[in-house]
C-alpha cells in the first residue's frame, strides 16, 4: 500500500536503501545521511532508485528533478515524492 | 566452498548478498519485484532507438564512446556505428598496462566503425603510482568494492573523467560506455545528469585520485559543468540490446578482433587485471566480479555453471607476479 505521511514514506525508503544498496551500517542510515557524498548512491545507482520511485509511487521524475535537493538524503526523498503525489 | 545466492551465484560474504534463510541474495529479491516488466523494457528501446537516431551535436561529434578495445566496448563501438548516424570519438585511455592487441583491437574496430580514435596516455609513472596505491590500499569507499577491483576502480575514474572532458570539449550530447547488463541496471541505460548532479559525480571520482596525488596532477580532469550548459547524457546500449557473450566475441573475431593472450581469463583488454583479482580476492574471498557475473545470471545471459567457473580463485601464476614486480610491489602483499 502506498504510504500517506512522511514517517511511512521514510521507512519505506530506508528499507528500500538497505536492501538495494551497499549501506555499511544500516543502524547508520539516517534520514539526513548525504546519499550521493557517501557513495551509497553513484550516477548508475541513482537511476535505479528513481525508475524504483516512478513504479513504486505513481509518480513522473524528470531528468531535471534528478538533482541533489530531491535525493541527497531520505528526508529530501520523502519531501519530493510527496510534493509530486 | 562458500555459501552463495542459490539463484544467482553471487558469494554470501559480498557486501550487497545479504542471503536470506532460503538462500536468496537481496539482489535477486530486488530483481524479482522491481525488473522492469517486458512492456517497459520495449519503452526503453524504442526511447533509445530514437535517441540514438536523432541526437546532433553542436560540433562536428554526436557521441564520445569510451573504448579499451575489450570485446564490450568495441561491440559498443561497432553496433553504435552500424545502427545509428551518430558521428563518433572512440577514446581509449592507455593505462600503461593495456593488452598491446587490446589497443590494435580498439583502432581496428574504430576504423571500421568509421570513428575518429583519440588515444589519451597519462604519464606512466603517475599511472604505476595510482596502482601501486591502489593494490597496497583501497582507494576507494566500500560502497565501490563490491563492483569492482581497487585497481580497476582507480582507472575507471581516470577513465571517466577523461571522457567526460573529452564530452565537453567536443560538445557532444552523448557520452557512451560499455557497460554489460550485469555491471548497470536498465533503468540506468540512458541518463542525462544536470550540472549539480554531474559535479556530484565528478567530485566521487576524483577524491580516490587526489588520495594519491594530493597536490592535483594536469592530467586528471575535473571538467565543470554551469546549471545553463547541456551536459551530455550517458547512454550504455548492452543494458537495453540483446547480449550474448560468445556471439558478441565470435561477431568480432569475424571483424578482426583478436582476444588478447597477455591477459588473465576474465579480461580482454588489460594485464593489470589478474593482479586486481587476486588481492581483491585475498583482501574480501570473492571474486570483483561477481556482482557482474551473478547480474548476468539473474537476467539470462550467463548460466549459473559459467559463473561460478569465473569466480574460482585466481592462482599466482608468472604474470601476475610479473606485473606486481613493475608496480614496484613487495611479495608480502599476497600474504
Amino acid at each position: 500500500m502506498v504510504p500517506t505521511t512522511l514517517p511511512e514514506l521514510r521507512a519505506q525508503l530506508t528499507e528500500f536503501f538497505v536492501e538495494t544498496y551497499y549501506v555499511a551500517s544500516p543502524d547508520e542510515l539516517q534520514p539526513d545521511t548525504p546519499l550521493l557524498e557517501t557513495g551509497i548512491l553513484d550516477s548508475t545507482g541513482v537511476l535505479e532508485l528513481v525508475a524504483h520511485l516512478e513504479e513504486r509511487y505513481g509518480i513522473s521524475i524528470g531528468d531535471e528533478d534528478i538533482v541533489p535537493e530531491n535525493m541527497n538524503s531520505i528526508d529530501r526523498l520523502s519531501a519530493f515524492i510527496a510534493s509530486r503525489r | 566452498m562458500g555459501s552463495e545466492c542459490i539463484r544467482c551465484t553471487l558469494p554470501g560474504v559480498h557486501p550487497l548478498a545479504h542471503l536470506d534463510a532460503n538462500g536468496v541474495c537481496r539482489p535477486c529479491h530486488h530483481h524479482e519485484r522491481w525488473a522492469p516488466t517486458p512492456e517497459q523494457r520495449e519503452e526503453l528501446v524504442t526511447e533509445m532507438r530514437l535517441l540514438l537516431n536523432s541526437t546532433k551535436g553542436e560540433g562536428s561529434i554526436d557521441a564520445v564512446v569510451a573504448v579499451s578495445g575489450g570485446k564490450d566496448s568495441s561491440w559498443t563501438l561497432y553496433e553504435m556505428a552500424r545502427q545509428t548516424p551518430l558521428r563518433l570519438l572512440a577514446v581509449t585511455i592507455d593505462n600503461g598496462f593495456l593488452s598491446n592487441q587490446a589497443l590494435d583491437n580498439a583502432r581496428r574496430i574504430a576504423d571500421i566503425a568509421g570513428a575518429r580514435h583519440e588515444i589519451f596516455a597519462p604519464p606512466l609513472n603517475d599511472m604505476r603510482r595510482l596502482f601501486h596505491a591502489a593494490a597496497e590500499t583501497e582507494l576507494h569507499p566500500e560502497t565501490g568494492q563490491g563492483r569492482a577491483s581497487s585497481i580497476c576502480n582507480a582507472c575507471i575514474a581516470v577513465i571517466k573523467l577523461y571522457c567526460l572532458h573529452v564530452a565537453q570539449r567536443e560538445g557532444a550530447p552523448l557520452l557512451a560506455w560499455g557497460w554489460s547488463p550485469g555491471q548497470a541496471p536498465l533503468s540506468s541505460a540512458l541518463y542525462r545528469p544536470t550540472a549539480s548532479m554531474l559535479d556530484i559525480f565528478v567530485s566521487r571520482q576524483r577524491e580516490p585520485l587526489e588520495k594519491v596525488f594530493p597536490g592535483g596532477t594536469d592530467w586528471i580532469f575535473e571538467p565543470t559543468f554551469c546549471e545553463d550548459d547541456v551536459t551530455p547524457r550517458f547512454v550504455h546500449p548492452l543494458a537495453l540490446w540483446d547480449y550474448d557473450e560468445r556471439s558478441i566475441v565470435a561477431q568480432l573475431e569475424e571483424l578482426g578482433w583478436q582476444r588478447p593472450q597477455d591477459v588473465d581469463s576474465t579480461s580482454t583488454n588489460c594485464r593489470l587485471n589478474g593482479l586486481g583479482v587476486a588481492l581483491h580476492q585475498r583482501r574480501y574471498g570473492y571474486h570483483p566480479y561477481a556482482y557482474e557475473l551473478a547480474g548476468l545470471v539473474r537476467t539470462g545471459s550467463m548460466s549459473k555453471r559459467e559463473s561460478r567457473q569465473r569466480q574460482l580463485p585466481l592462482e599466482l601464476n608468472p604474470d601476475i607476479m610479473q606485473i606486481s614486480k613493475e608496480l614496484g610491489l613487495s611479495e608480502e602483499i599476497f600474504r
